[in-house]
């Protein structure tokens, strides 16, 4: 069965960019798009996703909000944040600290989307 | 991929985990004090003052040093001194990595040089402003982005002409009433309203790239959030690169308007001339006009 991904972006165009790079891999499909961080809390009780890609700053309830929760309700949950601050840092560090994965900055390269899937996958194996 | 921070670079690479990096970005955390503090270590303000400052700050759009001047509680020799000493002991992440152990030496040199290499492709590039305006290094660096972003994610060339002050409408670029204008504000060290305005036939190629498939059917709210997120991310880009140049600033979520705004009395409009192999634009700022 493939892997399940969750994408949490109030930017309907980023979603379904991102929703195109991952359905075109091999083992992951989409299964649902997020538009806030409570949203996202709801999706991810409800669908159950393996991974989740989550924005950092969106309406409602930010990313790193929505992170920390996720992470207190499912300590194993694997979630890669999307950066629109790439070099910058700070938020990727503070998304790492609270427990986020791995950071992906755009514009999207959809290589480095599979490779942080599979590696996400693959260090579970290793 | 955008302007990545180093330490992204090296868990990419699978150089460093992410455990080590998180190591590493406290360690920095320790060693890299902030000017408050180093100022209380020099014994040249008291936590009072210091915490004093910094409630300040939050009403005013101004660095600490700068601020502690204005206030009077800091002589500019002070600050000069305590940002010197800043600089001059600043721990960065190779190096603490090495300190840790996480990396040694070789290999330190070796992704440094890698990194280099790879980020090259967003060096800054030539941009003229013509008047001097406050600001200008965000002015270059967001107009450079742009160039770059049109290039690389709407694979269109952009040529910009030298920036300048624009005291009447339409002196400078078209200051056309173009489909769609996004603003997005940078806050921070500086205040300044990056304006990207673009044509019906613009928007819509943006949003083919940025969906990745034709969106000449697609309705109007997918082709503005596709043309706002594109800013976003020159923006978000161009925040980053200020970052690696020293400057901290961050941006506020952009805004579309369907009629081009005019600029606030405190404000002067910087335009650039901008011509792209397809479709329209006009690229201008608001800037404190002093």
């Amino acid at each position: 069965m493939n892997r399940k991904v969750l994408v949490v972006d109030d930017s309907l165009s980023v979603a379904r960019q991102l929703t195109k790079i991952v359905d075109e891999i091999e083992d992951f499909d989409v299964i649902g798009h997020a538009k806030n961080g409570a949203e996202a809390i709801k999706l991810f009780k409800t669908l159950g996703p393996d991974v989740v890609f989550m924005d950092i700053v969106m309406p409602m309830m930010d990313g790193l909000q929505a992170l920390r929760t996720l992470v207190r309700l499912d300590p194993e949950a694997k979630v890669v944040v999307i950066s629109s601050l790439g070099g910058s840092g700070q938020k990727a560090e503070e998304a790492l600290r609270l427990g986020a994965m791995n950071v992906v900055s755009k514009p999207f390269e959809p290589d480095k989307v599979r490779t942080i899937l599979n590696r996400l996958f693959g260090q579970e194996q290793g | 991929m955008g302007i990545q921070f180093f330490g992204e670079f090296l868990i990419d690479r699978w150089v460093i985990t992410r455990g080590q990096l998180i190591e590493a970005l406290e360690l920095q955390e320790y060693r890299n004090l902030k000017f408050g503090e180093v100022a209380m270590q020099k014994k040249y303000l008291s936590e009072e003052q210091v915490k004093r400052i910094n409630d300040e700050q939050k009403r005013q759009d101004i660095q600490f040093a700068d601020l502690a001047v204005a206030l009077g509680e800091l002589n500019e020799a002070q600050a000069r001194e305590i940002l010197t000493l800043q600089k001059n002991n600043h721990l960065f992440l190779g190096e603490s990595l090495l300190e840790l152990g996480h990396v040694t030496e070789d290999i330190l040199e070796r992704e440094l040089s890698i990194f280099k290499e790879e980020q090259a492709r967003y060096a800054l590039e030539k941009v003229e402003i013509l008047d001097e305006v406050p600001g200008s290094l965000v002015l270059e660096v967001s107009v450079d982005l742009t160039r770059k972003m049109f290039h690389r994610v709407v694979g269109l060339l952009l040529k910009v002409g030298p920036g300048q002050i624009e005291k009447e409408a339409g002196t400078v670029s078209e200051a056309r009433d173009l489909h769609l204008t996004v603003g997005i504000s940078y806050i921070g060290s500086t205040s300044v309203l990056y304006l990207l305005s673009v044509s019906s036939e613009l928007a819509v190629t943006i949003a083919t790239s940025m969906l990745r498939e034709d969106a000449s059917d697609e309705p109007e709210e997918v082709i503005e959030d596709a043309v706002r997120e594109f800013a976003n991310m020159v923006c978000g880009n161009a925040a980053a690169k200020l970052a690696q140049l020293g400057q901290e600033v961050d941006i506020a979520p952009p805004e579309t308007y369907t009629v081009l705004p005019s600029a606030p009395a405190d404000k002067v409009v910087v335009a650039f001339p901008a011509h792209l192999t397809e479709g329209e634009l006009d690229l201008r700022f608001f800037v404190p006009s002093s």
